[in-house]
C-alpha cells in the first residue's frame, strides 16, 4: 500500500509550509521522511542541496541534530531528565557548550523559573515549551512541528502558537508544520493538503 | 468475566510475566529439592534406625555390661528379647607379607577400628561381605574392610598382627549394616571374635574401648510392652552413667546431622526464596507502569476497585502455581538426581519415590509467597483513578516511592521466615536468617540510595554520558536501589560460600605447620611411656586420659537439670592432669591449680557457657564407675593452632593421678621416619594405636570438600536468582529506555553513543552490587574467622572473582544484545504514536 503517492514539494530558505489533512491522510510519514528519521521507498529528500537518502544512518544522525529541529505533539521529554537538561540534550550530543544557551531558550519560553524540574512536575503547555526551546536552542535552518498544539487546550494551544511561530520568525528558520488547525495553518506562508497520499496545494501567500 | 479478563490480560503481558514466573520456579526448586532429600534421608534413618543402630536399644559405655547379673537384662531376657555384644577400639594392625616387607623395606601398618563381637551379632542387617562364606570370623581369623585391606596390601588368605595375635582374613568387608550408626571413626573397619580376640593382649584395664549391648525385642511384643521395657532400661542405665540409644527415636547423632545439614540449606533457601520475592516485586512494579493506563481504561468504563484487584490478583496466582508447580516438579526431580550421591555418602539407597509428597506444599508457599510479594502492586493498581485518562493529569500512580517497599519487604521476609520455622521447626534460625537478610538489605539499600542521590546532586560537574546514566539511575528509584541490594546479597552470597570453604580448608591445614606434631599416638599405658619416648625421639610430650561420664553439677544430678538428652553433656570425656598450662592456652577467669591446687578443675570458657558451668561449679564425673568430684577455679580459652591436644577439662594432679590411665601423645618426626617408627612402636606395644597426621589432614580435607560441594550446590539458586534478576533489570530498563532512545536518536544521537549508553547503565547496577556483595561476604567471613572458628589467617579465593567475572560477562552479553536492539529503533515511532 502506497501511503505517500507523488509527493513533490519544495520549501524555501525561512519559508513556512503547513500541512494538512485527514488523519489517516499520510501526514505523519510524509514528516517522518522530511525529517529523516525515515527512508522513501521511492524517491529523493534533498535538504540544503544535499541529497539525504543516500547518506549514511550516522550521517543522518548528524544531520538531524545540526540541521532538523522537531517539536512532536507529546512533547516527548526525557522524564529522568529536567527542563535545564531536556533543552541541552542536542547540544551535548553535538558537543558544544550547552547550559547558557539552554538557559537562554528556556528564559525566551517565559520558563526560567522551571529549569530544574522533571517533566512529570510541569504541565502539559509547559512540556511543550520546554520541547519548543530545545527546539530553538538546536539552532537549526529547519524546524519541523508535529502537531504541537494537538494534546493542548485552545487558550494554551494558541500561546504555544504564537510562541513558536514567533521563534521561527526571530530567527529565521524554515518552517514544516504538520496540523489539523486551520488557525495553526494559517500562519504559514504556504498550505498543502494530503489526501490519500497525495500532496496539493490549497493556498499561499 | 474476571477470568476472561485475567487471562487476556496475562496473554498480552506474558513475556513481563515470564521472569517472574521463572524466579518463583528457582525459589520452588531450591526449597522442594532441599526438602526432598533431607525428607528421603530422615525416612531412611527412621526406618532403618534398628539396622543402624544395631537392635531396638543399644546400651554403651567404657564397661561392659554383665549381662549374666543386671537385673534389667535379666527383666528384658526373660521377656524373649535377643542379645549380642559388641566391644570397639582403635587398634594398629599389620601385615606380615614377607614381599611387601622387601617392596617396602617394612611391614605395612594401618590404624584400624576394630569391633569384637559375638556370635549373636548382627541383630539386624547382615554384613555385606566380598565372599558368601564365611558369615562371621572364626577365632583364628577376622574381616577386614576393603579399605583396611588395601592399606595393608592384604587380600583374603594373609596373614595380619593385631596386637600379639596373628590373624588370617577371611572375608573383605563391603559394608557393615550399623558402621552408619557407629558415627565418625578414625580407622577402617576390622571384625574379629571375642574368642579370638584374648591373643591380640590389647585389651589393659585404661584402653579407650566402647562396650556396647544390643538388645532385639522378640516378634508378636506389643508396643505398651515394648515401651514398658525400653522406659525400664533407660532409667536403669541412664543413671548408672551408660549411654542408651532407643530405635524408635531414630539413630540420635544421624539425625542430629541431618538436621544441622537442613538447618543451614534452608537458611540459604531462606536467601534464595528472598532473592525471588524481590525479583517479583521488581517485575510487578514494570508491569505496574504497562498496566496503569489498561487499570484507568477498565476504571473508566465501570470496573469497581475490588473487581481490578481480583483480576490481578487471578493473574498473579496463575503465575505463581504454574512457576510453583514447576519448580517443585523440577525440585522433586532434582532431589531424586542428587540422591545417588547422597546415598554414595550414607553407603545406603534412598528410595526417591514418595518425593512428590511436597509439590502441592511447595507450590501453595509459591503462591503465598508471590501475592505477599504482589501485594503493593495490587493495592496500587486497584487504586488507579480514571482521570489520568484525561490530560492534565500526571501517572505518577506508576512511581514506586521507598514507603510502597518497606511494607512488601517486611511482609515477605516475614512469610518465608514463617514458613522456614514451620519446616525446620527452629524460630532460632529463621528468626536469624530474616533478621541477617533484612538487615542487609536495608543497609544495602540505604547505601544505595544515599551514593544516587548525592551523585544526582552533583551531576552538574560530570560528562555528559555519566550524567544521563545518574538521571536514569535516580529517576528508577526505590525500584533500582531494591534491585541493587538483592543483587548485592545474591553476589556476597555466593562469594561468603566460596570464601568460607576456603579458609576452613586453608586454616585447617595451616594448623598443621611445619613444626606441628605430625604422629599421635593413643592407649600409651603407663609402663610404655618410656620405651615409646625412646621411640618417637626428643619431641616426644605425652597427656594422662582418663574416660569419663559427667555425672552431677553442684550435687544435682546432670539428668534431672534437663540434660538427658543433651549429647554435649552426656557423651564421655577425655580428663587429663596437669600442673602447667601448655602452648595456647590462656586462663580468662579465676587462678590456675598449678602445683599446688588440690581437688580443682579448669574448665574450657566456651565449653563452660554451654554446660552452664560457672567459677566455683562442684563437678562429678563417674571414672570407672567410682564418682570423682571437683571444684572449678579457673576458665581457660585454649586457641586451636599448631595440632596441639585440646581439652575441655584439665585436673590438678592429685585429683586423678592415682586413677588406672592411659595417655595420649604426639611427637614430630622428619616425615620419611613416620612409617618406620610406627612400625617399631606397633611391634613393641601392640596396643599402641598411632595416627599420623597426614591421614587427619586427609579424612578432614575430604568432608570438607564434600560438604564443600553440598554447600556450593545450596548456592545456586541464589546465583540463577542473581541471573534472573539481571535479566529483569535489563528487561525493564529496555522497556524504559525505548521511549528515551527514540527521543535521544531524533535528536541526532549516533548510535554508538545510544548502545555506550544503555550498555554502561545496564551494568552500573551491577558493578555496584557486585562490589559491595564481595565486600560484604569479606567482612562477614572475616568475622566468623574470628568470632566463630577463631581462625587465625584469612583466605582468599580467585573463585570468588570468577563467579563476579562470570556474573558481569553474562550481563554485558544480554545488555549488548538489549542496546543493539534499541539503537536500532527508529525515531519515526514518535510520529506515529497517534
Amino acid at each position: 500500500m502506497d501511503v505517500l503517492r507523488g509527493v513533490n514539494l519544495e520549501v524555501a530558505d525561512g519559508a513556512s509550509v503547513a500541512i494538512v489533512g485527514a488523519s489517516g491522510s499520510g501526514k505523519s510519514t510524509l514528516l517522518s521522511v522530511m525529517a529523516c528519521m525515515d527512508r522513501p521507498d521511492a524517491g529523493r529528500l534533498v535538504l540544503n542541496g544535499r541529497d539525504a537518502t543516500a547518506l549514511t544512518e550516522s550521517e543522518l544522525a548528524q544531520l538531524r541534530n545540526r540541521q532538523l529541529a522537531i517539536v512532536f505533539q507529546s512533547f516527548e521529554l526525557v522524564p529522568a531528565f529536567t527542563a535545564l537538561e531536556n533543552v541541552m540534550l542536542p547540544l551535548e550530543i553535538r558537543g558544544s557548550a550547552a547550559q547558557a544557551v539552554a538557559a537562554e531558550a528556556l528564559q525566551a519560553v517565559g520558563l526560567s523559573h522551571r529549569l530544574h524540574h522533571l517533566p512529570g512536575q510541569l504541565s502539559g503547555g509547559e512540556e511543550q515549551r520546554v520541547a519548543i526551546a530545545r527546539a530553538l536552542a538546536q539552532d537549526t535552518p529547519i524546524l519541523f512541528a508535529d502537531e504541537p498544539t494537538g494534546n493542548l487546550d485552545r487558550s494554551t494551544g494558541g500561546e504555544i502558537t504564537e510562541m513558536l511561530l514567533r521563534g521561527v520568525r526571530d530567527r529565521k528558520k524554515t518552517l514544516v508544520l504538520v496540523t489539523h488547525d486551520p488557525e495553526f495553518a494559517r500562519h504559514a506562508d504556504r498550505i498543502m493538503r494530503l489526501d490519500n497520499g497525495v500532496l496539493t496545494a490549497e493556498t499561499s501567500k | 468475566m474476571i477470568l476472561r479478563l485475567a487471562a487476556r490480560i496475562l496473554r498480552r503481558n506474558a513475556g513481563r510475566l515470564l521472569i517472574t514466573g521463572l524466579s518463583l520456579a528457582v525459589g520452588a526448586f531450591a526449597l522442594a529439592a532441599v526438602l526432598g532429600i533431607v525428607q528421603s534421608a530422615e525416612r531412611f534413618l527412621r526406618a532403618e534406625s534398628n539396622v543402624l543402630i544395631g537392635g531396638d536399644v543399644s546400651i554403651s559405655s567404657a564397661t561392659r555390661v554383665d549381662a549374666d547379673k543386671d537385673p534389667v537384662i535379666l527383666e528384658a531376657l526373660a521377656a524373649g528379647m535377643q542379645l549380642a555384644h559388641t566391644t570397639e577400639m582403635l587398634v594398629m594392625t599389620r601385615n606380615l607379607n614377607a614381599a611387601l616387607v622387601r617392596a617396602n623395606g617394612t611391614n605395612p601398618t594401618a590404624l584400624a577400628s576394630a569391633k569384637i563381637a559375638d556370635s549373636a551379632y548382627p541383630l539386624y542387617g547382615a554384613l555385606l561381605l566380598e565372599q558368601a562364606q564365611p558369615l562371621l570370623p572364626s577365632a583364628g581369623g577376622i574381616f577386614a574392610s576393603q579399605l583396611l585391606a588395601r592399606r595393608l596390601g592384604a587380600a583374603i588368605g594373609d596373614a595380619i598382627m593385631v596386637g600379639d595375635g596373628s590373624f588370617i582374613v577371611e572375608n573383605i568387608i563391603v559394608r557393615e549394616p550399623d558402621e552408619l550408626g557407629s558415627g565418625f571413626r578414625l580407622g577402617p573397619p576390622l571384625l574379629a571374635t571375642e574368642a579370638g580376640w584374648q591373643r591380640t593382649g590389647i585389651l589393659r584395664e585404661n584402653s579407650r574401648i566402647t562396650n556396647t549391648l544390643l538388645l532385639r525385642f522378640p516378634a508378636g511384643l506389643s508396643r505398651s510392652a515394648e515401651a514398658r521395657l525400653t522406659g525400664r532400661i533407660e532409667e536403669h542405665f541412664l543413671e548408672d552413667g551408660k549411654r542408651v540409644a532407643v530405635a524408635t527415636r531414630g539413630p540420635e547423632n544421624l539425625l542430629r546431622a541431618t538436621q544441622a545439614g537442613q538447618r543451614f540449606f534452608f537458611t540459604v533457601i531462606v536467601l534464595a526464596l528472598f532473592l525471588a520475592a524481590v525479583n517479583i516485586r521488581v517485575n510487578l512494579a514494570y508491569l505496574l507502569a504497562a498496566l496503569t493506563r489498561t487499570a484507568a481504561i477498565m476504571r473508566a468504563l465501570g470496573m469497581a476497585r475490588r473487581g481490578l484487584a481480583v483480576i490481578f490478583a487471578v493473574i498473579i496466582a496463575a503465575v505463581a502455581l504454574a512457576g510453583g508447580a514447576l519448580g517443585a516438579l523440577l525440585g522433586n526431580l532434582g532431589a531424586a538426581a542428587a540422591l545417588p550421591y547422597v546415598s554414595r555418602l550414607l553407603e545406603r539407597t534412598l528410595e526417591p519415590d514418595v518425593l512428590t509428597a511436597n509439590i502441592p506444599a511447595v507450590t501453595l508457599f509459591s503462591l503465598a509467597l508471590a501475592l505477599m510479594a504482589g501485594l503493593g502492586f495490587l493495592v496500587r493498581i486497584s487504586r488507579t483513578e480514571p482521570k489520568i485518562l484525561l490530560g492534565g493529569y500526571s501517572q505518577s500512580a506508576a512511581a514506586s516511592t521507598a514507603k510502597h517497599e518497606l511494607p512488601f519487604l517486611v511482609l515477605s521476609l516475614v512469610a518465608i521466615g514463617g514458613g522456614v520455622w514451620q519446616l525446620t521447626g527452629s524460630a532460632t534460625v529463621a528468626a536469624t536468617a530474616v533478621a541477617v537478610i533484612l538487615g542487609s538489605f536495608a543497609g544495602i539499600a540505604l547505601l544505595t540510595h544515599a551514593l544516587v542521590k548525592l551523585l544526582h546532586k552533583h551531576r552538574a560537574g560530570y560528562r555528559f554520558q555519566t550524567r544521563a546514566i545518574i538521571a536514569f539511575v535516580h529517576h528508577q528509584g526505590p525500584v533500582f536501589t531494591s534491585a541493587v541490594a538483592s543483587l548485592a546479597i545474591a553476589v556476597g552470597a555466593v562469594s561468603t560460600i566460596i570464601l568460607l570453604e576456603a579458609n576452613v580448608l586453608g586454616n585447617l591445614r595451616g594448623q598443621f605447620q611445619a613444626d606441628a606434631p605430625n604422629l599421635y599416638l593413643l592407649d600409651v599405658q603407663p609402663d610404655q611411656e618410656q620405651g615409646v619416648a625412646e621411640i618417637v625421639g626428643d619431641s616426644w610430650r605425652v597427656f594422662p586420659v582418663v574416660r569419663g561420664r559427667f555425672s552431677e553439677r553442684d550435687g544435682v544430678k546432670i539428668e534431672e537439670q534437663g540434660a538427658q538428652r543433651d549429647r554435649e553433656l552426656s557423651r564421655e570425656f577425655n580428663l587429663t592432669y596437669r600442673a602447667e598450662l601448655i602452648k595456647g592456652e590462656t586462663v580468662t577467669a579465676g587462678t590456675w591449680h598449678g602445683t599446688t591446687g588440690r581437688g580443682e578443675i579448669s574448665v574450657e570458657r566456651d565449653f563452660a557457657e554451654r554446660a552452664n558451668i560457672v567459677l566455683g561449679s562442684s563437678l562429678t564425673f563417674l571414672v570407672q564407675g567410682f564418682p570423682v568430684t571437683a571444684k572449678v577455679t579457673s576458665m581457660r580459652s585454649v586457641q586451636s593452632s599448631g595440632g596441639l591436644p585440646f581439652f575441655f577439662l584439665v585436673y590438678s594432679p592429685d585429683v586423678l593421678a592415682d586413677i588406672p590411665r592411659s595417655a595420649f601423645g604426639y611427637g614430630f618426626l622428619p616425615p620419611a621416619e613416620i612409617n618406620g617408627t610406627i612400625s617399631k612402636l606397633v611391634e613393641r606395644y601392640p596396643n599402641v594405636s598411632a595416627l599420623p597426621t597426614a591421614d587427619i589432614i586427609e579424612l578432614v580435607a575430604r568432608v570438607v570438600t564434600l560438604l564443600g560441594a553440598a554447600v556450593a550446590a545450596a548456592a545456586v539458586p541464589a546465583f540463577v536468582l542473581g541471573l534472573l534478576m539481571i535479566v529483569s533489570l535489563l528487561a525493564a530498563a529496555v522497556r524504559e529506555r525505548t521511549n528515551d532512545m527514540l527521543v535521544f536518536t531524533a535528536v541526532g544521537a549516533p548510535r554508538p553513543l545510544l548502545f555506550g549508553l544503555f550498555v554502561r547503565e545496564s551494568l552500573t547496577g551491577l558493578t555496584f552490587a557486585a562490589v559491595l556483595g564481595v565486600v560484604i561476604s569479606h567482612v562477614t567471613v572475616l568475622v566468623l574467622n574470628r568470632e566463630l572458628f577463631e581462625f587465625t589467617q584469612y583466605f582468599f579465593s580467585p573463585l570468588v572473582i570468577g563467579a563476579v567475572a562470570f556474573l558481569f560477562i553474562a550481563a554485558t552479553v544480554v545488555a549488548v544484545m538489549a542496546a543493539r536492539r534499541l539503537s536500532q529503533v527508529s525515531p519515526a515511532a514518535l510520529l506515529r504514536k497517534h
